[in-house]
């Protein structure tokens, strides 16, 4: 009896590492697997990220979507900057998993960080000029100011053209 | 299997080409490196256990360069382009996209991606203002992947910044790729199917 409750603590020790691993490998059917074992999905890496964050940075947003089925919770914060995943989708540029977000918690969108930043300044930051579009259609202003003052077209990349027609489409720069 | 990784698949043709030894040999005699620069141990560049220990695939960002460029220049002389066989950013499906899709990568940037729990790389080439700029990136992720290809994706867009900004390559790939004269591609296979 005693063994079978070391091996069942083991199991879930080592559960949601695994799951991170094999994220990370792009492991999915492994992923899947443990997904139906129940994993520990609030599991958080030496660095405070959770499977959600992993699968959001690995872009896979059938992943996302099964992790938030799952029971994932979106609405938890990372780094020193104090972001939802909804910022590393905005790194990214995928609408897909945006929506996928929004749609379990919408409240995400008005979020800001520490810096006192939406994500529409991450979308210009990481030069992704369509979610510029998206997030000024879903209601984020390009007149908020974060901590410095600063607006998100403040942080524009000179070389990017794309973004400065955005930018200049929407009335600024 | 350049834009989306296929490990069994990489494998499977490095043994068939002669493994390791007859690797060892094609880079001595005609990329003129040593293992000092690239060490293969298989070609899939999973962990390989050994009585030493788990060792894996090693090679300088230098030696991988020139692997890069030398395929480069090798398709070219067979009317191709890197552009053809490999994850052209924002065009094709295939991690590189996945990860690195951008306004300054989209439809600039051909390249090949690489994780495993040593490393998480990056390789291609950008097309630039000031021209085409082969690049290859190993950054050591230290448990956190995401920031490595945060400090990729960085590096990137500098050294694509640094150069005047992308110019699109408005590129095609084949959606196969043939390795011999006797095999046929899915072009000329849809050609003859008319």
């Amino acid at each position: 009896m005693k063994l079978l409750l070391i091996l069942f603590i083991c199991r879930i020790s080592f559960a949601g590492p695994a799951l991170v691993e094999a994220l990370n490998l792009g492991q999915f059917d492994k992923v899947k697997m443990l997904l139906k074992d129940k994993t520990n999905l609030s599991y958080t890496d030496e660095n405070g990220y959770d499977a959600l964050f992993h699968a959001v940075s690995l872009n896979e947003p059938q992943i996302v979507s099964q992790l938030i089925r799952a029971g994932s919770k979106v609405d938890r914060l990372y780094d020193s900057k104090k972001e939802s995943a909804l910022f590393e989708a905005s790194r990214l540029g995928s609408v897909k998993i945006i929506e996928i977000l929004l749609k379990k918690n919408s409240k995400l969108l008005k979020l800001k960080n520490s810096l006192d930043e939406t994500v529409l300044f991450e979308a210009v930051r990481s030069e992704q000029s369509h979610l510029v579009k998206y997030y000024v259609k879903r209601g984020l202003s390009l007149k908020d100011q974060n901590r410095e003052g600063k607006k998100p077209a403040d942080y524009l990349t000179p070389e990017n053209d794309k973004m400065k027609k955005v930018l200049a489409e929407l009335g600024t720069k | 299997m350049n834009r989306n990784s296929n490990n069994h698949a990489a494998n499977q043709i490095f043994e068939h080409l002669g493994s390791a030894q007859a690797y060892k040999k094609f880079i001595q005699e005609n990329l003129k490196m040593s293992s000092k620069d690239i060490l293969m141990l298989n070609g899939s560049g999973d962990r390989v256990d050994t009585p030493e220990g788990p060792k894996y695939n090693e090679a300088t960002c230098e030696a991988t360069l020139k692997i890069i460029m030398d395929l480069h220049m090798d398709l070219i002389a067979n009317k191709s382009s890197l552009a053809k066989v490999a994850t052209i950013v924002g065009t094709n499906s295939g991690s590189a996209t996945q990860h690195y899709n951008n306004d300054l990568t989209r439809d600039s940037v051909v390249a090949k991606t690489g994780t495993v729990n040593p490393s998480v790389t990056l390789g291609g080439m950008a097309s630039t203002q000031k021209g085409v700029i082969f690049f290859m990136f190993i950054v050591e992720p230290q448990g956190n992947f995401s920031e490595a290809r945060r400090v990729i994706k960085k590096h990137l867009l500098e050294l694509i910044t640094k150069n005047g900004g992308a110019k699109p390559i408005n590129g095609q790939s084949y959606s196969f790729f043939t390795a011999d004269t006797e095999s046929f591609s899915e072009t000329k296979i849809k050609e003859i199917l008319k």
